[in-house]
């Protein structure tokens, strides 16, 4: 139970991009194709879901609480460098080259990416039994991957309207995030906890 | 072999028959109507903030048209967003609240997107989400409606009397609301303006559904969706299903919702089977919002999520009618448009055959 | 340094239409999209982006430098983790240096600090410049880049706790309303979208003004020529 309240949690209240703007350079991409978009959300979600284990096992290791905030980070990026290099060898090993070649410039940024480290960092930093990690990095990911649909969407229809010429590209997508997450923000009703 | 063809609907001002009285038209008169009930039990202050808000509004939607260099003598939509805005929000909210939606409407939600027939999200429901979330503790307190003069509100200035929560917010404590569901019809509750009168606002939704304003798939399909989720997961204490269905339907804005907002033809699907996949988004985010939210009233809310998905109904409709019409075959399709145009010109199969 | 010639030899520096599209054409932000996530989440008070700004400028610069010189021997698919970790080593002082300045910024910024780790600025700038043009231009192109970025924060963190909370730097400033969207990531991206619109306009301004004025004097050459000719 306390696995799917962690889930929901973490992907509607208090969602990634909605909640917190961890967005990334990739969710205004249009050069994307669908694998790679899929690629890059399903390893978003695969790393904060099985680092989420990780981090909560980190957690629970006795650290000087002055150096807990340089600890955390560093062994954040530990583990997702390590991940990253398993993925990329397992992905060289197993997939024909064309498709790799393809999701090669992808996979460094889903990894190292906002809401990667961001996710992990929250898991972290508050008192999640085991399950409850789990489910946190799992509804992350998939609430970042609703958010960038809906973005994506939305901004394919953008580009068929006739903006006024200082909010065609950027900005019409920027008013067009911030609407969602105040649309969004109705779940909360506050300012997140950072 | 008939294909069904999709139905679409045409631009948000330009009815399909060519009549002279536009989309608009029949949304403003509707929207003047919802104000009656609201002037007799508060007095003159509530269509007074209606017309201030809708003239703010046009102002401004005239102002962002005349910077474009584009103007469209018809386009009263404007008057649209100003005379929904103060009929979501309780009879004594200042008018600084109800002036500042219409601002963040016009100048935020709409004319970045290009205006109308443009935006992406309804403009009402973005102005109103923003003053909900700036002061929660104006906009979800009601004053209680009283006989006709005695108990009206100053037409001016701050309102002083008592203000209660509305039967939303007990429904939301899981207590059932103190009124019977007689008084949630006639509108004699605390609550928002324009949502209170049920009957009156199930009158305005039969009106626009007889004219086509509005279609009945997004209507039907949201109150169908919140009627199962109530009976389904009922939020009263007591867990009666029929008691909870029928609460929830005539408290807070849910019909208000179907017949104004969610029935905005910009931003609603333009093909049917997405339109009743569009009402039953809204219908299930309400719900959602109604057990999860942290808002007594999250129609606003609602609707713009479900803004959001509907750009990915309108493709997803769309590809599936593609689908099956290269699944039919280029014959089958040929075959059907010469059906058409022989009953077009109102003759039978036989009598082309024998030409 | 050609430009610096000409200036020391008192030429007229002639500022090509490309040149100044670049100048202007500069902030990371509100054109190209990039370090959105410290500005629109966590700029919402003057501290918060003094902060970021202090702690960005430890992590960018330092370690743009570090990466133009070691770029040679780094594998390919190996560039993004390693900026990311050497970034990490410059964080440390950079964090300390907040601290020293603003003691409770850990609690106010939370992940938001260690997010600049990731950050797309430090990524993208690493990718256009630190691994294929010389130093001395990926040094430059990274303080234009800093300072970007500095001044949308700062901006966005004065509108935002000014019209959020009715405070600058903590101290109380008489508004008549306040609202907590601008608090809120939303009120960030809303605002960051009209700032974008803002800088275009006033880039297409400062455009058309300009063209404008050297198609006058090239007229006036053009007359001034046909006279000198009859």
């Amino acid at each position: 139970m306390e696995f799917l309240v962690a889930m929901l949690t973490a992907a509607f209240v208090e969602n990634a991009v909605f909640s917190r703007a961890l967005v990334g350079e990739s969710i205004w991409k249009r050069q994307q194709r669908p694998m790679q978009a899929a690629v890059f959300l399903g390893m978003v979600t695969l790393l904060t879901t099985v680092l989420s284990t990780a981090m909560w096992g980190i957690r629970t290791l006795p650290t000087p609480t002055a150096m807990r905030a340089l600890w955390e980070p560093l062994a954040a990026l530990m583990l997702l460098w390590l991940c990253y290099l398993i993925l990329y060898h397992l992905a060289a090993r197993w997939m024909p080259e064309a498709a790799f070649a393809r999701i090669l410039s992808v996979m460094p940024k889903a990894a190292f990416s906002a809401v990667s480290l961001g996710t992990l960092l929250l898991v972290a930093s508050r008192s999640f039994s085991l399950a409850e990690s789990v489910g946190f990095g799992l509804g992350a990911g998939a609430g970042f991957a609703l958010a960038v649909l809906l973005i994506s969407w939305g901004e394919r229809q953008l580009r068929m309207t006739d903006l006024p010429a200082p909010f065609r590209g950027l900005p019409a997508r920027l008013i067009y995030v911030g609407l969602l997450a105040l649309a969004f923000h109705g779940l909360i009703g506050h300012p997140v906890v950072l | 072999m008939r294909i069904p063809m999709p139905q679409r609907q045409t631009a948000p001002h330009v009815r399909a028959e060519g009549s002279a009285m536009g989309m608009q038209g029949d949304i403003i008169l509707m929207l003047f109507f919802l104000y009656t009930m609201p002037t007799i039990f508060f007095g003159p202050r509530v269509p007074l903030c209606g017309l201030l808000s809708a003239a703010l509004c046009y102002l401004c939607d005239l102002g962002c048209q005349l910077l474009r260099r584009r103007r469209n003598p018809r386009d009263l939509s404007g008057v649209v967003t100003g005379l929904m805005i103060p009929l979501l929000l309780p009879a004594s909210i200042p008018f600084g609240v109800v002036l500042a939606a219409g601002l963040f409407a016009i100048l935020v939600v709409k004319h970045p997107f290009g205006g109308l027939g443009q935006n992406p999200f309804n403009p009402a429901a973005g102005g109103l989400a923003c003053v909900s979330v700036t002061a929660p503790d104006l906009v979800f307190r009601y004053p209680m409606p009283a006989m006709p003069t005695t108990g009206w509100l100053p037409l001016f200035g701050t309102v002083e009397t008592a203000l209660a929560s509305g039967s939303a917010e007990q429904l939301q404590s899981g207590s059932m609301p103190a009124y019977e569901p007689v008084d949630l019809l006639r509108g004699f509750f605390p609550g928002p303006v324009g949502t209170t009168c049920t009957l009156l606002v199930i009158g305005c939704l039969l009106y626009l559904l007889a004219r086509r304003t509005v279609t009945w798939h997004t209507p039907v399909a949201f109150l169908g969706t919140v009627a199962i989720c109530a009976f389904l997961f009922p939020r009263l204490a007591s867990g009666d299903r029929l008691d909870s269905m029928i609460y929830e339907l005539l408290s807070g804005a849910a019909v208000f919702g179907a017949a104004i907002l969610m029935g905005d033809p910009v931003t609603t699907p333009r093909i049917a089977s997405g339109r009743l996949l569009y009402g039953m988004i809204g219908g299930a985010t309400l719900m959602a919002l109604r057990h999860f939210g942290a808002y007594p009233q999250g129609m606003v809310f609602a609707v713009l999520i479900a803004n959001a998905f509907s750009p990915m109904l309108d493709e997803l409709t769309a590809r599936a009618y593609t689908r099956r019409y290269r699944r039919l075959g280029q014959d089958a399709w040929e075959a059907e448009e010469r059906s058409e145009d022989i009953e077009a010109a109102g003759r039978t199969d036989e009598e082309v055959a024998g030409e | 340094m050609k430009r610096i010639q000409a200036f020391l030899q008192n030429r007229p520096l002639r500022l090509s239409r490309q040149g100044l599209k670049k100048l202007l054409g500069r902030s990371p932000v509100l054109l190209r999209g990039l370090a959105l996530v410290p500005v629109a989440a966590a700029c919402h008070s003057l501290r918060n982006a003094l902060a970021l700004s202090v702690v960005m400028a430890f992590v960018l610069l330092p370690t743009l430098l570090l990466l133009s010189l070691i770029r040679r021997s780094l594998w390919e698919p190996m560039r993004l983790p390693a900026a990311a970790l050497v970034a990490f080593v410059f964080y440390i002082p950079g964090w300390q240096t907040a601290k020293a300045l603003l003691p409770d910024i850990s609690t106010r910024l939370g992940i938001f600090l260690p997010l600049l780790l990731v950050d797309t600025l430090l990524f993208c700038r690493a990718e256009e410049s630190a691994y294929r043009e010389t130093l001395g231009r990926t040094m430059c192109e990274g303080l234009l880049d800093l300072a970007g970025f500095v001044l949308v924060a700062l901006l966005s963190g004065f509108v935002r706790e000014l019209a959020g909370m009715g405070t600058l730097m903590g101290q109380p400033v008489h508004l008549p309303w306040t609202t907590s969207l601008a608090i809120l990531p939303a009120g960030g991206f809303i605002l960051l979208g009209f700032l974008a619109a803002g800088w275009r306009l006033c880039g297409e301004g400062i455009r058309r003004v300009y063209i404008r004025r050297s198609h006058r004097a090239l007229i006036k050459r053009q007359r001034k020529g046909k006279e000198a000719e009859e």
